[in-house]
């Protein structure tokens, strides 16, 4: 009895000072945060610096040819493939191509390092070569999980720690700068479409002028859409160029599927939702949630 | 005397209590008012189920259902960060009348150019992945998927007030508020503040009469 009454004041004085003890830390822990908060930048984009664009002038004079290109020939071109070709057909074309050039991402892969995402690479290309019937649909991704790494030398030497050097907007290729240049004419060597072009050439830039047009088919309106939203558009592509170049270097996630699948697939199940599909099963669903909200707003 | 001594560690106890469960609550919430990816995908959702309503889609109603999404898109963006971030050390130089007209033009041209592109969306996917939140700042993956392919799109967001907000989108990695910045810096590197309003100007003008 005489010890019972001894222990609770001893345990109140305990807790007591756990309590203190806590309270202290999380003191510590929000001001750190704070401080993080500062310092680290958490969401913040990383600064890229200024373009280094001496050539600007000339870049302009190219971004503006490659600009009625599109609207002159590539767009009209890609309108009218797109009209005789069904759209999954362009799907297989596109990733058929895209399968050709697993040389570049293995090699590349390899260069920098990345052991295991060469290993993912090659898998990719002997599944799809062989399941996905050369590569004209991707089993690898939709059944195996294993999503492209895409790396190319421009990216690699970027890695090795070399600087972009000057912009470049090449005539038909588009933005560029001069360690990404460099790097296309090394990519050069491990593309199967090259070494066609090389016995023959009109072959060669025939495939990749169709690539072009296939792809260009599935994108019809974006580049539309950048240049509406830009206010100088010739710098909103060099900029979106740099940007885009400098996370595909630092690896900075973009989210790459398999990552995070496993962890958040009820999360995936939950929350993925079509945006306006026109599919007659999904819209008998929707008159409801629309005309509540109707309701609310008269 | 020891009974009085067990009274007053136990008021102690209580006091610390009632003084700690505000504190501790709040320090939760503050780190998270709410799901910022139930915040960001009540958006979409509310968006897709405006354009999937076939009323509005009538010509004559299209006002209306931009209207609609205006709305929504105001309740979740915070336009006036989204400013300051992108014209970064000429917002300070600027006064709080310009700043305001600033906003305005920067908000009409982010909507237009927004509402006009999700327009034109047709058996898209949005598929919501993962969220990052560290203190007050949250960044909420999500893939749209088109065509077999999957573009990235993360939402950036602030908690004011236990209230997120978007204050940046970033689509295949390039931020779209740093890249207003990089064209506005460009602009200004050659012309006044009034001439970067009248080129937004003549840029939003273009977009209300479509």
């Amino acid at each position: 009895m005489k010890r019972r009454d001894i222990f609770l004041p001893q345990l109140y004085r305990v807790c007591f000072c756990c309590f203190t003890i806590w309270l202290g830390s999380m003191t510590v822990v929000f001001g750190q945060e704070v401080t993080i908060e500062d310092g680290l930048a958490f969401g913040e984009e990383l600064d890229i610096g200024l373009a280094s664009d001496p050539l600007e002038p000339l870049n302009r004079v190219f971004f503006h040819f490659n600009d009625k290109v599109y609207f002159w020939v590539l767009k009209p071109v890609s309108k009218g493939y797109a009209y005789v070709v069904a759209e999954d057909v362009r799907v297989c074309v596109r990733s058929f191509l895209k399968n050709l050039l697993a040389p570049v991402r293995i090699v590349n892969n390899l260069l920098q390092g990345k052991v295991v995402n060469g290993g993912v690479e090659a898998a990719r290309f002997v599944i799809n070569s062989t399941v996905g019937v050369i590569g004209l649909v991707d089993p690898a991704k939709n059944e195996f999980g294993l999503s492209p790494k895409d790396e190319d030398l421009g990216q690699t030497l970027g890695v090795y720690g070399l600087g972009e050097g000057i912009y470049i907007c090449w005539p038909f290729f588009g933005p560029s700068n001069v360690r990404d240049t460099l790097g296309l004419a090394g990519d050069f060597f491990l593309s199967p479409i090259s070494y066609l072009a090389m016995s023959d050439t009109g072959a060669g830039m025939a495939v990749q002028a169709g690539g072009e047009v296939n792809n260009t088919s599935l994108a019809l309106g974006d580049y539309e859409d950048f240049k509406d939203s830009a206010i100088d558009p010739y710098v909103a592509l060099r900029d979106a160029y740099r940007q885009s170049r400098q996370k595909q270097i630092l690896d900075v996630v973009m989210v790459s599927g398999s990552m995070y699948k496993s962890s958040s697939d009820s999360l995936d199940k939950t929350i993925s939702r079509d945006v306006s599909d026109q599919g007659s099963a999904d819209l008998d669903s929707t008159p409801a949630p629309a005309d509540n909200f109707n309701t609310s707003l008269e | 005397m020891k009974n009085g001594n067990r009274c007053y560690l136990k008021f102690i106890l209580v006091i610390i209590l009632t003084v700690a469960t505000p504190i501790m609550s709040r320090g939760i919430s503050c780190a998270a008012p709410t799901d910022p990816v139930v915040f960001v995908k009540e958006a979409v959702d509310e968006i897709i189920s405006i354009l999937q309503d076939e009323k509005l889609a009538a010509p004559a109603r299209r006002a209306e259902r931009k209207k609609r999404m205006v709305t929504i898109v105001e309740k979740k963006f915070d336009f006036r960060d989204m400013s300051m971030r992108a014209l970064a050390k000429h917002w300070r130089e600027r006064s709080p009348e310009e700043q305001d007209q600033f906003v305005f033009l920067f908000k009409k041209l982010l909507e237009n150019t927004y509402i006009s592109k999700i327009e034109t969306y047709s058996g898209e996917k949005v598929v919501f992945k993962k969220t990052a939140v560290q203190g007050s700042k949250a960044i909420v993956y999500s893939d749209l998927v088109r065509k077999n392919v999957e573009t990235p799109v993360n939402y950036k967001l602030k908690s004011n007030n236990d209230q997120w907000m978007v204050y940046d989108v970033e689509i295949e990695g390039v931020s779209l508020v740093n890249n207003y910045r990089t064209q506005f810096a460009s602009i200004l590197s050659k012309e006044k503040f009034a001439g970067l309003i009248a080129k937004l100007e003549k840029k939003v003008g273009k977009g209300t009469v479509e």
